[in-house]
């Protein structure tokens, strides 16, 4: 695979991550960008379609926020991949791999993050739901049962029936993080998404009968993550994630109306 | 704390009404390292063999008598573990007696009106009252209260979780005893048997952590329950407001090994998580986490726990050295708690109905 061009002056920070990834990305220089990044502000989803119609082989959307999901283009749609600050951190989709086991004997499921003053909340709830279907499965429609500029909360329940309690909380006492919690029976899985701003990985914890298991680390950020995702999109492979975000919001009815 | 002994002949008789679990897994080993401070005197259950066993082993008479143990001058403190249904009278009862002190395993009452009851027989009879409620005497949530500065007036966010293997595993770590009955089957179709257990979550297991969460509650006035549920087999999910904090608590009894049992206060700048050991563990003290500004000052573990805290307190009051604490904050808790279990159940049958 030859790597694909990225204009690094696009986003901050991305000169480092295209450095990175030398047999992935190279920098466009004067030419024109094969995978285009755009930050997730409400014009992301018209940015993303004209750069498809202008040829750009993948976008990376860094934090999007709700407004503009319905308007990204049928061509756009397996092209983009979503930034998550925690849903894609590597440590998520090793625990929705062991997750699916264990998802059919759950007792309860928590999801929680907490985020700084300065962090949009619906878009840490956005990413807070990504990570909760990706993990938990199929997931019934989720009640709003709080909200106000410290959090919010939601509840609904796993397809087997567990209640599930997801939780977005704002404080600057420590860095931000994602928690979520299967438990079942005999134990559970415990999944702890660190800052994004830290290589620091996640830490995947299955417990049954016979102790605990950590899973292998891996020392990537969720951003690098996704620029890896987005050269492979470029080399052909489909993005699921409008899809998937599209799953993820509809399972709260009103969320539309949470914006702002 | 500390209280000098004064000499094993000046130890306090201890009178146990009830002798089940709680009696042997927590206080006899937590009265046997203080046997400098007490001394078993007579134990008193309505099952012959459970007193019998209980009082051989620490050379205590037994009795089937609550009245006989009430009249024993032997007996200078009443501990009472028996069912929560029984504790308002005997607590009463042992007032009433004239004892130094009484010790009450939590709930000390089970409605408002109990309480009152207790708190102005207290007052009347002056005989001090001290609820058995570990995680408020544990030396790391002591260590907590040094640290958090003026997160009780900024925390918006409270978080209890008390995640649990059966109790069965925590009593076998702790002492030998025979193995209890497991839990009976339970019908989960039925709104009223759920709204029961719900409240039995309320109260059986919640109510440890509730002490702590009115630490950061100004009043509990508009207490609202948002959401309840049941966690199956045994546990609860709420989610609540109060005060203005939104108030979280879950409560999952499993058949594994991992325990979880943890106590979060958040505020916009500071953050509290307090780690607890599994109940009936005499393995030490909780660990205290608090956040500021990304940074971290833990405290503990320590050697003591709750337990044996609470029992050094009984006897620094007995002996003076301390004031024995007001009751009225005890009875705010049950209030608390109370409010809880019922909105609960009114929010569950209201959504099964």
């Amino acid at each position: 695979m030859s790597a694909f061009t990225v204009d690094t002056r696009q986003l901050p920070g991305l000169a480092e991550i295209v450095a990175s990834l030398p047999l992935s990305l190279r920098d466009a220089g004067n030419g024109p960008p094969q995978i285009i990044g755009v930050t997730g502000t409400g014009t992301w989803a018209a940015q993303a379609t004209a750069a498809v119609r202008n040829g750009a082989l993948a976008i990376v959307v860094e934090a999007p926020v709700l407004a503009g999901l319905k308007n990204v283009s049928p061509a756009a749609q397996s092209r983009v991949v979503l930034a998550w600050d925690f849903a894609a951190n590597p440590g998520v989709h090793a625990a929705a791999a062991e997750a699916e086991a264990l998802r059919g004997g759950a007792g309860i499921a928590k999801g929680a993050v907490t985020v700084g003053r300065s962090t949009d909340i619906q878009v840490a709830l956005l990413d807070l739901l990504v990570a909760a279907v990706r993990v938990f499965g199929e997931i019934s429609t989720l009640t709003v049962r709080h909200r106000d500029h410290h959090g919010l909360y939601l509840t609904g329940h796993l397809e087997g029936g567990a209640p599930l309690t997801l939780s977005v909380v704002v404080t600057n006492a420590y860095p931000f993080a994602m928690h979520l919690r299967l438990l079942t029976g005999e134990g559970g899985l415990d999944v702890h998404v660190p800052s994004p701003a830290t290589a620091a990985p996640a830490e995947v914890r299955v417990a049954d009968a016979d102790g605990e298991r950590l899973l292998p680390t891996v020392w990537v950020t969720s951003r690098r993550a996704c620029w890896q995702d987005a050269a492979a999109v470029a080399a052909g492979a489909r993005s699921g994630d409008i899809a998937e975000l599209r799953r993820a919001v509809s399972l709260v009815p009103g969320l539309w109306s949470l914006q702002g | 704390m500390h209280v000098g002994n004064g000499g094993r002949s000046r130890r306090l008789g201890v009178g146990f009404i009830g002798a089940g679990s709680v009696a042997r897994t927590v206080h006899l080993p937590v009265l046997a390292k203080l046997d400098d401070l007490f001394e078993v005197r007579h134990v008193m259950d309505v099952l012959p063999e459970a007193a019998q066993t209980v009082a051989s082993r620490v050379g205590a008479r037994a009795t089937l008598s609550q009245d006989e143990l009430l009249a024993d001058s032997t007996v200078d403190v009443v501990a009472i573990c028996s069912p929560d249904q029984f504790h308002a009278a005997q607590v009463v009862a042992a007032c009433r007696a004239g004892k130094k002190a009484v010790l009450c395993e939590k709930p000390f009452t089970l409605t408002s009106a109990e309480a009152a009851e207790i708190a102005a027989v207290s007052a009347e009879t002056g005989v001090p009252i001290l609820v058995g409620a570990m995680h408020t005497m544990d030396p790391g949530w002591l260590a907590a209260e040094r640290l958090w500065h003026d997160l009780p007036e900024t925390a918006h966010t409270l978080r209890s979780t008390i995640i649990l293997p059966p109790n069965t595993r925590f009593i076998e770590f702790a002492t030998e005893t025979s193995r209890q009955a497991g839990m009976p089957g339970i019908d989960y179709d039925d709104p009223q048997v759920v709204a029961a257990l719900l409240q039995m979550g309320v109260l059986g297991l919640a109510i440890h952590d509730l002490p702590l969460v009115r630490r950061f509650l100004p009043d509990f006035d508009d207490l609202t329950v948002l959401h309840a549920e049941l966690v199956r087999p045994f546990g609860y999910e709420f989610v609540m407001r109060a005060a203005g904090r939104t108030i979280e608590l879950t409560g999952a009894m499993h058949e594994g090994w991992k325990p979880d049992w943890t106590f979060e206060a958040i505020g916009p700048d500071a953050a509290l998580t307090v780690r607890f050991t599994p109940s009936f563990v005499q393995g030490g003290s909780a660990v205290a986490e608090y956040a500021c500004g990304g940074q971290r000052t833990v405290s503990g573990p320590y050697a003591a726990n709750g337990y044996e805290d609470e029992w050094r307190l009984l006897a620094a009051i007995v002996a003076g050295a301390a004031d024995p604490p007001p009751v009225d904050p005890r009875i705010d808790d049950i209030r608390f708690a109370v409010a809880i279990a019922m909105a609960g159940r009114d929010h569950l049958l209201g959504v099964t109905a």
